[in-house]
């Protein structure tokens, strides 16, 4: 194995994995951050995790299923103590790009009373799935994903049956909520 | 060290399990059906029951093994411990993913249930 | 290996292999004994439930069955041991939503009229008062403290136990124990 990689092919492989332009700003963001997940694999890296996924582990074997035809996986989570550490405008450079070509975003929901918003988004190249975008928000916490690759969306319902999330039935109907979201 | 960390060493103590607990672990285990790896020392001793000649032939294999196998073995090493690394990176990507999708799952059925409930 | 195999009579092979069982059992059931107490009380000071927490435990015991042949030494496995036992109590906790995601500040205050200590200084009420506020802490800062105060871990090792940065360790101590001990100072006026 060669362990001396050019520079310029990392940054090709990280920017293939990262799929969206993140904005400059989000480089300090994980010293402000009290939590921050900071995932980025390439095909490189992902090959070399699948061959440690055992098929007797349950949540191996999901994320084997997962990363079955995936490119690269990109993962910017902060959690913050306090509101304001982000810009809602860098955000929008986010957004912005998830509007350009390729891109057509199926969930698009907003809270203005709780100041949530998130959005997921896939990219298509040629009629094929090529990628998947999740950029979630809310006042204290900051979460993109970018995963480039044929994702399954049915292999997305399995990530909610394992590392610990509960499964959620898409087709049950909503319960009636008593609290009202105004 | 304060007395409210004395008080939480006593309180977070260590805790027997309840009674049987080891052995009902045991026991789940012996049920499950993938044959176990044998252990180091059953691993090694094993060279030592074939026959002489094999023994012969895999004394030179090892010294063999011995010269080429040190970098060998450091560089499985440095493979085994980035692919581990890997992985969990990739585990750690999948819960947040996982976890990001339920939230928006969530609040697509509370926005839903509040839409239903208008009507 | 399939040349030594082939050479060895059938019934010596497959007592070879009785015998590559009962020691692989041996060895398992060695580490269960002597980690249980650890695994156990982690789980149980997470979910502050002693079925669930032998639940968790015995799911850890059953994983590490299926992961041994993979850990390298027996420091590894107490390491091992401890990060599963975090991630698998706070998997059980969501999915059986027996984390309420209150506030502390949501806790109600301990009675000021409580039980005194016994002869020893011990006093059960505020060891149980002190286990209900961890338990009611935020997942990540609840594991930070539990591998704080009972597995005695410094900030580093907690730090590389649960894939955080030490910043984060250190600031989930200080600000757990600022809490604990505003909880606790308005009950009693006492603990600082």
């Amino acid at each position: 194995m060669k362990l001396l990689v050019p520079l310029a092919v990392l940054a090709a492989c990280a920017a293939q994995a990262q799929m969206l332009k993140i904005p400059p700003s989000f480089d300090k963001l994980a010293d402000k951050a009290e939590e921050v997940a900071d995932v980025t694999l390439d095909a490189n890296m992902l090959g070399m995790a699948s061959k440690f996924l055992s098929d007797k582990d349950p949540d191996d074997k999901a994320a084997k299923k997962v990363v079955g035809g995936i490119k690269g996986v990109f993962v910017r989570s902060y959690k913050f103590a306090h509101e304001g550490e982000y810009s809602d405008a860098d955000v929008e450079l986010l957004r912005v790009q998830l509007r350009g070509p390729g891109w057509s975003c199926i969930v698009n929901v907003r809270s203005k009373k709780n100041r949530e918003n998130a959005q997921v988004c896939f990219y298509t190249e040629n009629g094929k799935p090529a990628g998947m975008a999740i950029v979630a928000t809310e006042p204290k916490e900051l979460t993109i994903v970018t995963i480039a690759g044929a994702i399954d969306p049915e292999h997305l319902g399995a990530l909610e049956g394992q590392f610990g999330i509960p499964k959620i039935d898409l087709d049950s109907k909503p319960k009636k909520q008593d609290q009202k979201d105004d | 060290m304060s007395r409210l960390e004395d008080e939480l060493r006593n309180a977070l103590r260590r805790e027997e399990p309840p009674e049987g607990f080891a052995a009902r672990v045991l026991a789940r285990a012996a049920a499950t059906p993938e044959p176990r790896r044998a252990g180091a020392w059953t691993r090694v001793t094993r060279w030592f029951r074939a026959p002489v000649f094999a023994r012969a032939a895999m004394a030179c294999a090892l010294c063999l093994a011995v010269v080429l196998g040190v970098h060998y073995e450091q560089r499985q090493q440095l493979e085994r411990v980035r692919g581990e690394a890997a992985k969990r990176q990739l585990l750690l990507a999948l819960r947040v993913t996982g976890s990001s999708l339920r939230a928006v799952h969530d609040k697509v059925h509370e926005l839903s249930a509040g839409y239903s409930d208008a009507q | 290996m399939n040349g030594p195999a082939l050479a060895i009579p059938i019934e010596a092979r497959r007592e070879s292999q009785d015998n590559v069982t009962a020691e692989a059992q041996r060895e398992f059931a060695a580490l269960v004994g002597e980690h249980q107490s650890m695994v156990f009380s982690i789980a149980l000071h997470y979910l502050h439930s002693r079925e669930s927490a032998e639940e968790v435990a015995q799911e850890v015991f059953l994983q590490l069955y299926r992961h041994e042949d993979r850990l390298a030494s027996r420091e590894h496995v107490a390491a091992w041991l401890r990060r599963v036992a975090c991630h698998r109590a706070i998997d059980y906790a969501r999915r059986r939503r027996l984390d309420p995601r209150t506030s502390l500040a949501e806790c109600p205050e301990a009675a000021s009229a409580a039980a005194p200590p016994d002869a020893a200084g011990d006093d059960p009420m505020l060891r149980e008062r002190l286990r209900k506020l961890v338990q009611s802490l935020p997942e990540k800062a609840r594991t930070v403290m539990i591998l704080r105060y009972q597995e005695d871990l410094d900030p580093e090792e907690i730090a590389r136990t649960l894939e955080m940065p030490v910043r984060t360790v250190k600031s989930h101590l200080q600000r757990s124990l600022a809490l604990l001990r505003e909880k606790l100072s308005r009950a009693r006026g006492e603990l600082v």
